[in-house]
């Protein structure tokens, strides 16, 4: 018999009661050391760039400029190392029996929820120094330009893979008809 | 489809296989095509083109040779590493040389499957498939250099799966009756025609002529010293017969000419209307289900577009058409995306658009076109039950946009222009009364199904969609907003997104929360 229950929105699943998952602990070091090839890599361009100064090929750049330049690299190289051990705690997936939702953000703080039954198709990848760490990433992709993909990073390949077959499994189960398997 | 097509897609599911070797060819264009249109790439590769050619032809030859071979090794890794499945209900892709994906398409899940054969192909006889999803992905989604039985007997499978999967909801998704009106039309029933008036209205109320004022100082860059000289001369005399004339006969002249010129492009713009819109007229065919357009004086367009396609209603104002109490409306269907095509621009998606019509007829629209799921959702921006979003919006615009940059400005300028940086103070102001404006036209307003929200400056812009078209949501908090319990609240959907900036933090929690519930809970397609 067709029943049509009303629903109070306060008993609705609120979204700030999950329990969050932490990213996998190796996905920091990853970061880090990504971003520290990058140091390395500039710092390698700023020295030199100070050796062609110093034989007097740049007569351009004043020792001040130098200086300053320097000044901005150590400040930025220091803020690329140190940001990853900050910005990962922030981080954090929960999977639910309809969604699955993504918190990330330090100063500007965001929570984003997309329900299985919208989820076009879900994608893992790894870069080469992802692999090194075990890790991998997962993406979930919506229909359309309106920004409802999802993109974890910093997952333990094996995870990223677990979930990729869920999420592939809800969505079989979504396209099923009534009545069919998937009840 | 033939039983030997079947057979042979049916002989290649199920296990990982490769495409033709001849791949490697597409995947050479491919790279040669990024290579053109990657305006950093591009540059590189030319700078280092450039070198070689000053270091004499050897360097050249050598360098050209050594380049193509890194193109060809490149194709022939990215085609060994290039594999794909079939099973009876996706097609599974891996690819990638270093960074390895895996891509998963569901049968039922695609829109389309496009095949293309390009020149090459043609001759080797093969094809390239490409799977259209609604999706945003950037992701490669084609199957290049296959046979074309290859290809008819895979386009047969996704139908007949989509077909499958479609044939159960589609009992949910017809609840409107067939029209009673006799569909004299083979475009079915007019609901909406423009007559000429309104269609001067579209002309008038029409700012892309004023592009034509911008492209003037560009048209003066470009003609030689000559005609230059000729036009500054004549301008030269005409001020001075200006000056002989008097303050006032001058000013009445000068009034005259910009009138003139006002009106001469307003006649273009009228006219420039006539010819794109003469005739428009919105149909209704299969009894709802379907709205169509119809208009042009010499092309005639036509399109059509499915009602449960759409995803969400714009309605603009600007402020002419304030004046003439006039909209515009469009209603975008699912951003279809051939996937990996996209960086071929291949979006196909078509907008319902009717460039004028008045409230009554906004209502009417809308009742079609939600069908009675939108009761008491309002289109119309200057109705009471929208609800404003908080002033902290201006506070934020004006830090943001006004004090930063003038702090900036005058901590840059000073040491030159002295005293008169603090000009730069005079910013803030302006942009506090610009944000100001800006707040006063953001509001929303929601019901149990669906949500609009209003926006704009000098006119109105209202954007209505459904709940349960959402594809994701997020809420998000700038350091600001947490101090203040504010948040905003983006909503995803398939034709694009909607933010509420700045609301309260329990209601964007509480919206959140209700809306995954009805996206959820429905049982509805959402196209």
């Amino acid at each position: 018999m067709f029943s049509n229950p009303q629903v109070s929105v306060d008993d609705l699943p609120a979204v700030e009661q999950v329990v969050w998952q932490p990213l996998d602990r190796r996905y920091a070091p990853r970061l880090v050391l990504g971003r520290l090839i990058r140091v390395g890599l500039f710092v390698a361009a700023a020295l030199g760039i100070t050796l062609f100064a110093n034989a007097g090929y740049l007569e351009w750049l004043p020792p001040e400029g130098l200086v300053a330049g320097w000044v901005a690299l150590a400040l930025w190289s220091l803020r690329s190392l140190v940001w990853p051990l900050v910005s990962v705690p922030y981080r954090g997936y929960a999977v639910r029996d309809k969604d699955i939702l993504y918190k990330h953000g330090v100063w500007w703080r965001n929570i984003a929820v997309v329900p299985f039954n919208r989820v076009q198709h879900a994608v893992t990848g790894s870069a080469p120094l992802d692999r090194r760490f075990g890790l991998a990433y997962l993406t979930v992709f919506t229909a359309g330009s309106g920004g409802g993909d999802v993109s974890i990073a910093g997952l333990a390949e094996d995870v990223a893979e677990q979930l990729r077959v869920y999420i592939v499994h809800k969505l079989r189960r979504s396209a099923e008809p009534e009545g069919g398997e998937g009840n | 489809m033939t039983t030997a097509d079947e057979n042979a897609l049916l002989a290649a599911s199920g296990q990982w296989q490769r495409t033709s070797p001849l791949a490697a060819l597409y995947f050479l264009a491919l790279a040669l095509r990024r290579q053109v249109l990657n305006l950093g790439q591009f540059v590189g590769t030319l700078a280092v083109f450039l070198f070689l050619v000053r270091q004499g032809p050897v360097a050249t030859i050598a360098g050209a040779a050594g380049l193509l071979t890194l193109f060809l090794v490149l194709a022939a890794l990215r085609y060994w590493f290039f594999r794909f499945r079939l099973d009876a209900q996706r097609v599974l892709i891996r690819q990638g040389v270093l960074r390895k994906t895996e891509l998963e398409l569901q049968f039922d899940r695609i829109q389309g499957v496009t095949v293309e054969q390009p020149l090459m192909f043609r001759w080797l006889g093969l094809v390239t498939v490409g799977f259209d999803t609604a999706g945003s992905t950037q992701q490669e989604g084609r199957l290049p250099a296959v046979k074309p039985d290859f290809a008819a007997a895979l386009r047969a499978r996704v139908e007949g799966a989509k077909r499958a999967a479609t044939a159960e909801p589609a009992a949910i998704a017809a609840p409107s009756e067939p029209s009673s009106a006799t569909e004299s039309d083979p475009d079915g029933q007019a609901v909406l025609r423009l007559d000429n008036g309104e269609i001067v209205r579209i002309g008038l109320a029409d700012r892309s002529v004023l592009a034509v004022l911008a492209v003037v100082p560009l048209m003066w860059g470009t003609l030689d010293n000559t005609l230059r000289a000729q036009v500054s001369n004549s301008i030269e005399d005409v001020a001075t017969s200006f000056a002989q004339l008097g303050i006032v006969a001058a000013g009445v002249v000068a009034t005259g000419g910009l009138l003139l010129l006002a009106a001469a492009l307003a006649a273009i713009s009228v006219a420039m209307a006539f010819f794109r819109y003469h005739g428009f007229t919105l149909f209704e065919a299969q009894g709802g289900e379907s709205l169509r357009t119809r208009r042009g004086l010499l092309t005639r367009k036509a399109m059509a577009v499915d009602r449960a396609k759409i995803q969400q209603v714009k309605l603009s104002q600007t402020l002419l058409m304030r004046f003439f109490s006039r909209f515009r409306l469009q209603a975008p269907p699912a951003a279809v995306r051939a996937v990996g095509a996209s960086e071929e621009g291949g979006v196909a998606a078509s907008v319902l658009h009717v460039p004028m019509l008045g409230p009554e007829q906004v209502r009417s629209l809308a009742a079609r076109i939600f069908a009675g799921e939108d009761a008491g959702l309002s289109l119309l921006p200057a109705k009471d039950p929208f609800v404003r979003i908080s002033p902290v919006y201006i506070r934020a615009r004006v830090q943001a946009f006004g004090v930063v940059p003038a702090v900036l400005a005058l901590v840059a300028l000073y040491p030159f222009a002295g005293a008169a940086s603090l000009l730069c103070l005079g910013w803030p102001p302006l942009v506090a009364l610009c944000a100001w404006q800006l707040w006063r036209r953001r509001a929303y307003m929601h019901n149990d199904s669906g949500l609009s929200y209003r926006a704009g400056l000098l006119g109105y812009k209202v954007e209505t969609f459904l709940f349960r078209k959402v594809q994701g949501v997020m809420v998000s908090q700038s350091p600001l907003q947490r101090r203040t319990g504010l948040a905003s609240l983006d909503v995803a959907l398939a034709s694009g997104a909607v933010t509420l900036p700045f609301i309260d933090h329990a209601t964007a929690r509480r919206l959140c929360d209700h809306i995954i519930f009805k996206v959820e809970s429905t049982d509805r397609p959402w196209h």
